[in-house]
């Protein structure tokens, strides 16, 4: 229902709580898009990213991603004979597919959401402060976008580094869907194993106000 | 699960999961510079 705000500018206006600055806010949404436009919905929308490393096996002789894509491959993690049958998939489709193709669109809609949140909270305080003292806040919830920042160039290396395999690779060193060997030959570098060491400390800060921020506020 | 009740449990529980993926993803990078992950092992 569309409302005429005091600056003249009109706005949709939760049929429950009728309460224009907790839009959605009080749980009993009557539609799903009034929950969705609201802060708290877009920060679930934030919430969630799989980890994408689950194809690392740690000796080179085990599972890799291109065995999966044999029929039957389920059988051989619960210990069923082989069964050796005609690819189900192109090898190497599964390593794309499965952890990247997924977390892109999430990524796409973790982007979108944090865009606008952003500008809804530039908007909500244009000017700035006299004198900022943070009372209740945390570091994590201080430091979001500057480790999103950070994470989202480190998702961008991560990619070309070991899936692509066209950075921070000797020539011929980097071998296409051996994760182990690769693996090792990247972290043996000891200022990439550093990096990878910072980019998950701003994940873990990322994901502590993030984790929190998406359960908490949830009404109910 | 947003009240009063629940908030201290939320903040260890986010924090928990955050240090379990940071602790699980840099075990990867440490265990190669340890050695504890070779080439060819």
């Amino acid at each position: 229902m569309a409302t005429q705000l005091r600056d003249g500018k009109a706005a949709d206006r939760c049929q429950a709580c009728t309460r224009q600055e907790n839009l959605g806010a009080c749980g009993r949404a009557t539609r799903p898009w009034c929950w969705w436009g609201t802060v708290v919905g877009k920060k679930v929308v934030m919430g969630g990213h799989r980890p994408g490393a689950g194809w690392l096996r740690h000796r080179p002789h085990a599972r890799q991603p291109q065995d999966l894509s044999r029929r039957g491959g389920h059988r051989r993690l619960r210990g069923v004979p082989p069964h050796d049958g005609e690819p189900l998939f192109p090898p190497g489709l599964l390593l794309w597919v499965s952890p990247h193709r997924p977390a892109r669109l999430r990524r796409a809609a973790h982007h979108g959401r944090w865009s606008k949140l952003t500008r809804m909270n530039w908007t909500a305080r244009p000017q700035g402060y006299d004198t900022k003292r943070s009372v209740t806040t945390t570091y994590a919830a201080r430091t979001m976008r500057w480790s999103g920042v950070i994470l989202a160039l480190f998702i961008v290396y991560h990619l070309l580094h070991l899936t692509g395999g066209v950075v921070s690779f000797q020539p011929g060193e980097f071998v296409h869907l051996s994760v182990y060997h690769n693996v090792v030959a990247a972290f043996s570098v000891w200022y990439v194993a550093l990096f990878y060491i910072v980019a998950m400390a701003c994940l873990c800060l990322h994901l502590d106000h993030g984790i929190w921020s998406l359960l908490h506020g949830r009404s109910g | 699960m947003n009240n009063a009740r629940t908030t201290w449990a939320l903040q260890i529980v986010s924090r928990v999961v955050a240090l379990v993926m940071f602790v699980g993803f840099i075990s990867v990078p440490v265990s190669v510079q340890a050695g504890w992950l070779v080439k060819g092992g």
